[in-house]
């Protein structure tokens, strides 16, 4: 059943366009471990082995040991094409500092309102940082039941989301612009 | 099959990483100043790189892959048990240059490496430097030698 897995891994790295190294540098196994594997020797199948295969190879785990014993291997579904924060790890000041320098750069914009491809380049950008600020503020929350206090990326979003306050946000935004009022002014109903 | 270093270069890891890099024979040949005959003898495995042409290969690879290759990457070599062949050869180095960091003469480094010559307690401090291994590394390699041939 070898053989079996020797073709699976030969045509999934082919799938992938990974050289040896790329395979290693994936956590894979060791270039000439591969080369032997791809070759069916059985020699060297450990536990270890099949589950850098796995990772490597993007495969589900237990795919490459299921393959050995006469299964097909299932691939992963890949997480390159998720957004952050799922898909990079992105730190609190830094959510802060890009929001704000949003912010920012609106601010300045707003005084050049002629040069509309400014305008547009900066509209493109805070889009861009939505989703990033929208995501951070809702995990915040979900920790946070009683409001943000003085939270950096409150403090940093609080102008963006007052300019927004009209349709342009949905309503998970608007739902979190209400949430990110002090406890306060939320209790005496006062809107968003 | 032994696992002398000889046995241990892996042809087809020395073929997919040229073509990765987009590199003929003749190419890859040039850049290291052999024929192209050459390389193809090592990619057939008819014939098998020095260590110090190894050391070359993992240099000129890693260049035109923009990434790490090296000497462990183009041979099979565990990473336990190593014997003193295995370790001169991780750190691309022919006999002859182990030998001279070594203080000794090639033919007595190589008497050594296959375990026909006792290993002498003086000989392992400077085994040690010239294999960029600790002493005790080269005491148990030196046990290992003479096992695979």
């Amino acid at each position: 059943m070898t053989a079996r897995l020797a073709d699976a891994v030969r045509r999934r790295r082919a799938e992938l366009s990974l050289n040896l190294i790329q395979v290693r540098d994936r956590g894979g196994p060791r270039a000439p471990i591969m080369v032997r594997i791809e070759r069916g020797d059985t020699e060297v199948i450990t536990p270890e082995i099949l589950d850098a295969l796995d990772r490597s190879l993007e495969w589900t785990i237990g795919s490459a040991a299921s393959t050995l014993e006469g299964g097909t291997p299932t691939p992963r579904e890949t997480a390159e094409v998720q957004f952050a924060p799922s898909g990079v790890t992105i730190s609190h000041g830094e959510v802060a500092a890009l929001t704000a320098a949003t912010f920012r750069l609106q601010q300045l914009s707003s005084d050049r309102a002629q040069d509309s491809d400014l305008v547009e380049a900066i509209e493109d950008l805070a889009q861009a940082v939505a989703p990033l600020y929208g995501q951070f503020i809702t995990e915040l929350l979900a920790a946070n039941t009683h409001g943000l206090g003085s939270d950096i990326v409150v403090d940093a979003v609080a102008p963006l989301l007052a300019e927004r306050a009209d349709s342009e946000l949905d309503e998970g935004a608007a739902l979190r612009r209400w949430l990110a009022m002090p406890d306060a002014k939320r209790d005496r109903g006062e809107d968003a | 099959m032994g696992r002398a270093s000889a046995h241990a270069f892996s042809p087809e890891v020395l073929v997919d990483l040229r073509r990765s890099a987009g590199l003929s024979q003749a190419a890859l040949g040039d850049a290291l100043g052999v024929s192209s005959g050459s390389v193809r003898a090592w990619e057939r495995g008819r014939k098998i790189p020095q260590a110090d042409m190894l050391g070359r290969l993992a240099e000129l690879l890693s260049a035109a892959l923009s990434s790490t290759v090296t000497v462990a990457d183009l041979v099979d070599i565990p990473d336990t048990g190593r014997t003193l062949a295995d370790w001169r050869v991780l750190r691309a180095l022919t006999q002859g240059e182990a030998a001279r960091r070594a203080g000794l003469s090639t033919s007595h480094y190589g008497a050594i490496e296959r375990g026909d010559s006792p290993l002498a307690a003086h000989s392992v401090p400077h085994l040690a430097d010239a294999l960029g291994i600790t002493p005790d590394e080269v005491i148990a390699a030196a046990g290992e030698g003479g096992q695979g041939g």
